[in-house]
Parts: C-alpha cells; structure tokens; sequence
C-alpha cells in the first residue's frame, strides 16, 4: 500500500489553541496561584491516583452506613444550612446492624459539606459495643495528611489531658466508597462513664458556636464572659455544675480580685494539674483552634465538684512556628498563665512530653504506625476532598501527591517547632555575681530558675531578696529556692477577653541575700530542665 | 457580664470567608475542566506514541498522521462516557460496544489494528486502571515497534 505522507490536520491544532485560550481565561479569573493550585490538584488527582490498582484489604475499621436515599437528598438540597435534619439510619459493624439517627454536621467549615466527601454525626439510642458513645461525628480529615487531627490528640492522650475517642474509618455510605473519615467521639454526659471513671451521666458544657438557624451560622459569644454561653450536654442533674461554672466565669471577670485569693479559688473550681496539662498540650501541639469562642469542653466531676477540660479539634501545628511563649487563648488561659508556679508546671509538662515525643521518637514512631495503618484506604481512597488553596471555597478533589508532601512537611514541621521549643525551654545563660552574702542573678532569657545547695542539719539558711523572705524547700537532700519569673501582657490595654494576646517574660535581675551566708556547694539549675544554667 | 461585639471566628476556612457563590463554581469548572485536559493529554499522548511507532515500520512516504484525530477523539469520548458510568451496570455495556465499534474500525479503517489497541487502552483508562494503560501502551508501543509493517 502506498500513498502520500497525510499533513497534520488543522483540526488537532485548532482544538489544541481553543483549549488553551479557555485554560488562560480561567487562570486569569482565578489569578495564577489558585489556578496552579486547583490545576495542580485535578491532574495529579486524575492521572496519578488512578495509577494504584490492586486494592488491599482496609486496615482500618470500615464503617458501613445506610441512610435512605430520598433523606439524603433533602439535606443536600440546600448546603449547608439543610444539613441538620435528622433522619432514620443503620450503621453496620462486623455484620450487626444498628439503628441511628443521620445528619450532616459541620456549617461553618466549608470541607465539611462541598465536595462529595461531606462530614454526618451518628447518634445512638443503643450504641454498639466496640463504639459506646451516644453520639459519633464522621468528618472528612481536614488535612492532606489525613492524620494531623489524630494525632494532635493523641498527643494530648499522652500529655494526660482528656481527649475524646478519635479513629480513621474507612466509611461506605449506602454501599458506595466515601473514602477515609475521621469517627470523632461528641463528649456527652456519658463520657466518664463510658471511660470507666464514673458510674453515670456527669455533667458536660460545650462551648461553641450557636446552632444554624434561618439560613444564618450560629452566634459567637465570648465563653467566658457568662455561664450561659456554655451549652449543655447531658442528662445529668446541672444544679450544682451550673452554680460552680457561674462561679468560675465571676472569677475570670472580676479584675480587682487579688492573685491569691483567685489563684486559690480556681484551685477550687478547676482541676489545676489537668489544665496545666491541658495548656502545654496546646502548646505542644501548636494550635491556636481553640480560641475565647469555639473548640472547648469541660466536664464537671461530682465527685471533688472541679471541672476538666477535654482537647478538642486539636489541630496539629495549625499556628505558625515561632508563636509566643505565653500564649493566651482564652480568659482563663489568661489568669492561670499568670501564676508563676503554674506557668513553671506548664513548662515541666511540655517538656516532660518532648523528651519522649521528639528525643525519643515517640511521635515520628506514632505517625509511622498510624501511616501503615491508614496506607491502603488512603490509596484507594479516590474522593479525598479539602481545601487546596487557602480561599474557604476551593475545596477540591486531591491526590496521593498531597498526602505523601503534607505528611512529610508535617513531620518536618512538627520537627522544626519542638526544635526550637527545647531551645527556648533549656536557654538559660544567668549571670552571677557573688558579693559576701549576697547573689545577684541577671538574665535575659525566659527561663525560671532554682538555686539549691545541700541539706546542712547544723546550719539552716535564709534566703531574702526583693523585700521579702523567700520559700525555701526541702527536696532529696537539698534545699533549694524558686526563683519565678515576672511576665507583662503584650497588649497597651491587657483585657483577659481580647483575642491575639501573650505574655512577655521580663528580664531577670535579682539579688539574693544568704543568711548567715552563701552554702557551700550553691547550684543554680533551669526550674524546667533541671539542667544547670550556662 | 453582657456580651460584646466580636470578631469573626478565627477558623481560617470557614463560611464567613468564603466570597461569591460565583467564586466557588469558578473554581469547581477549572478543577473538572483540567480533568478533562489532562485525560485529553494523556491520550493525545498515547495516540501520538502509538501513530509514531505504527510508522517506523513503513516507508516515509506510506506514514500517515502522527496523531490520527478521529482516534484521538472516539477514544477521548469513550474514556468520558466510562467515566460517567462510574461502577455502574451501564460500564460494562459501553466496553462491549466500544470493542465491538473498535474491532469493526480496526479491520477497515486506517491506521488499522490501532482502534482495537486504543479502544483497550481507553477502556482500561477510563475503568480508572491507569497502570494497566500504561503496561498496555509500553507493551504495544514495543510490539509495533519491533513487528513487520507489511500488513499495516
């Protein structure tokens, strides 16, 4: 067969510069950067995903939900203010079929409800066994990395802080494939109970943004500034929790009160130990998701009648790197970083955790775990939706590419900020100048710090310095003084309900006089680290 | 204590910052119209490694187009109708039909035994097997190349 050599068809061409021409218009609606970051996203959604083909079987738990079709429709008919009507469901696990109410729940966050991966709760009269809770909320991972929420509490697991049960699923909705969800606990009266830890309904206040209602989000109002902000999640009787939580919001509004007579009175109140542990967990994790209006729980023990708080949406490192030291991000966050002990108990707590969590790999060995666990739902996973520009509307599909980067800038991340945590924590140069009896302390970085010495039977010193007579302790054969640091707010007006502020650590220069003298064998350590000062 | 007026909340994703409804489709059509591209490319690819190996075994004067249009865009089509389908009932109908269309057009029309090959090829794409295309293309792009072009 021969013939002549066929010229390229004008054709080809012509739909090749039509496609081009319509590609530039869009990129130039949407502005360069939104246009590679949404362009990006669908190719490599498109063409690189579709390259894994032989589907393993789910490490994680799989969640089938069956919901009629025509109740899902009628919450889909107007996102996301029709998502909250409840309707019949079924949730099917390990062959046993429970009875739940389904809605969609997320308003304020648009990943919750574009894309076709949108977030329900589940709740349960008679909940199953391997879940007991009342109330479950399925939310689509907000983070590429699918991980970051689970791990942010599990961080604040392991700190000792309460945290709500959290695990990947992989979730079948009316038998179709929606992929890896997060099955997140909804603290209600039956939190404790279901720990193991109290015998009934305890009462619990969620503090959050209003209900939707008349196509309009829900109002936000300072949590702190009434006790009926907070709302109330349980059957149990709220006499009493109701009394002490109006109590606790008079403390942290009332600005003549002294700092002892508060300090004293929120020891009352408050579970101290699992606040402070609460505190360093948020700083630790480096979130600023919790804030004066949304993202916090408490649960009230009847038992010595002080509230907890519980770890919510603890976002990993959702806060630049650098954040300050005193970080305030709420009213009580705002008087309780104002003791010096407390601050110093925070500190011990953060760096107690680094130790294991960074030196020892704890963490980078967690999220290996939970990475293998989550591998073969995350590869089949084709429906992975979230923001892929940083406009609340561009929630899009996106591919493996993302997960494998936003997991390895992660880890790098987490790695940077407790980097520079340790080094903040353990900066402690003081200078000392010794004159007769006296020590005089200077420095300019943040640290507290401890001067001790060997317990002597015979001789017993006293230290006094600033007008007054310092506490000194007697601790494993030594006696030893605390030496606090002042802090000052950042703000020109400090105001416990102003968002955005921190406290500064105000240089250091005290002078200590012994009596009868300077004990032999006189050390000065960081009060965090226990390491001696430089 | 009375409440006071507050900021919007800090979440930096949230309803309150998302603008135009306009804004949200905008960026809805570019992500399925870069979908569309990139499928559209990535067979355009293929039908141009395929057309350029089907040629190296005949003489210069007897080679077509290295990108056969009608190919290009029957199999562009196929992947897009598959898609549409999407693990339903009516997929397997449309590869039973497509091989059949496919096999006829192989017989008669040029670049014969192509449209067999790329109606495969757009199958197995447009079922979302991607690696499976890319075997099948390597695999072919090699037999035609290594094969005699006396029967093209």
């Amino acid at each position: 067969m021969s013939r002549k050599r066929e010229k390229s068809s004008p054709v080809v061409w012509m739909v090749l510069l039509a496609v081009l021409a319509v590609t530039i218009i869009f990129a130039a609606i949407l502005g360069p950067r939104r246009a590679l970051s949404i362009g990006a996203a669908s190719a490599l959604s498109t063409l690189v995903d579709d390259l894994h083909e032989p589907d393993a079987p789910h490490r994680l738990r799989v969640l089938e939900v069956e919901v009629d079709e025509a109740h899902i429709e009628a919450l889909n008919s107007d996102l996301p203010w029709s998502g909250g009507q409840q309707g019949e469901a079924a949730v099917l696990l390990n062959g046993v079929r429970y009875p739940a109410k389904f809605r969609y729940r997320g308003a304020l966050t648009p990943s919750h409800f574009l894309g076709e991966k949108r977030s329900f709760r589940l709740t349960f009269k008679d909940p199953p066994p391997q879940l007991p809770f009342k109330k479950v909320n399925v939310i689509n991972p907000k983070s590429f990395n699918m991980l970051n929420n689970h791990i942010g509490l599990w961080i604040g697991g392991f700190m000792g802080v309460r945290v709500p049960h959290h695990e990947l699923v992989q979730v079948r909705l009316n038998g179709k494939e929606l992929g890896v969800m997060e099955l997140y606990e909804q603290p209600t009266g039956d939190f404790e109970e279901v720990r193991g830890s109290a015998l009934g309904q305890v009462p619990v206040y969620k503090g959050d943004f209003g209900p939707v209602s008349d196509r309009k989000l829900g109002s936000r109002k300072l949590l702190w500034t009434d006790a009926a902000h907070w709302q109330y999640e349980s059957k149990a009787d709220s006499v009493t929790a109701n009394v002490r939580l109006k109590a606790l919001v008079g403390i942290l509004g009332d600005r003549r009160m002294s700092m002892e007579l508060r300090r004293d009175s929120l020891t009352r109140l408050l579970d101290v130990d699992q606040y402070l542990r609460y505190l360093a967990a948020i700083w630790v994790v480096n979130t600023s998701h919790i804030d004066q209006y949304h993202n916090q729980f408490l649960v009230f023990d009847p038992r010595d009648q002080r509230f907890r708080p519980i770890l919510w949406d603890a976002l990993l490192m959702y806060e630049q790197p650098g954040r300050p030291r005193y970080f305030i991000h709420d009213a009580l966050a705002y008087w309780m970083l104002q003791v010096p002990e407390w601050r110093l108990q925070r500190d011990r707590y953060a760096w107690q955790a680094l130790l294991v969590l960074h030196d020892e790999g704890r963490f980078l060995q967690r999220w290996s775990q939970e990475e293998q666990r989550l591998l073969p739902s995350l590869l089949m996973d084709k429906n992975k939706y979230a923001n892929v520009t940083l406009f609340a509307e561009d929630v899009h599909r996106y591919s493996v590419v993302h997960a494998a980067s936003s997991s390895a800038s992660m880890r790098a991340g987490v790695k940077d900020h407790w980097d520079q945590l340790q080094d903040r924590i353990a900066a402690c140069q003081v200078r000392q100048v010794r004159s007769g009896n006296e020590l005089m302390l200077t420095t300019e970085d943040e640290c507290p710090v401890i001067v001790s010495w060997p317990v002597n039977d015979t001789v017993s010193v006293a230290v006094v310095g600033e007008g007054r007579t310092f506490q000194v302790e007697r601790l494993n054969g030594t006696e030893r003084v605390v030496i606090h640091r002042t802090v000052h707010c950042s703000g020109p007006a400090p105001d416990p309900f102003l968002p955005g502020q921190h406290f500064e650590v105000d240089p250091l220069q005290v002078t200590l006089n012994f009596v009868p003298a300077i004990p032999p064998g006189l050390r000065i350590t960081n009060a965090i680290t226990d390491e001696a000062v430089q | 204590m009375s409440d006071r007026t507050v900021p919007i909340a800090t979440c930096a994703f949230n309803v309150a910052h998302m603008r135009t409804e306009a804004d949200r489709w905008l960026g809805a059509l570019f992500h399925g119209w870069v979908e569309l591209i990139s499928l559209f490319g990535v067979l355009f690819l293929i039908v141009l490694v395929l057309g350029w190996c089907w040629g190296r075994a005949l003489r210069p004067a007897d080679r077509g187009a290295l990108v056969h249009v009608p190919m290009l865009l029957g199999s562009f089509g196929l992947v897009l109708l598959l898609r549409a389908f999407d693990q339903n009932w009516w997929s397997p109908l449309v590869v039973a039909l497509a091989l059949l269309v496919g096999g006829l057009f192989a017989r008669v029309v040029r670049p014969l035994g192509l449209w067999m090959l790329l109606t495969i090829i757009s199958t197995l794409i447009g079922l979302h097997l991607h690696l499976s295309a890319l075997l099948m293309v390597v695999l072919s792009s090699l037999a035609l190349l290594f094969s005699a072009g006396q029967r093209r």
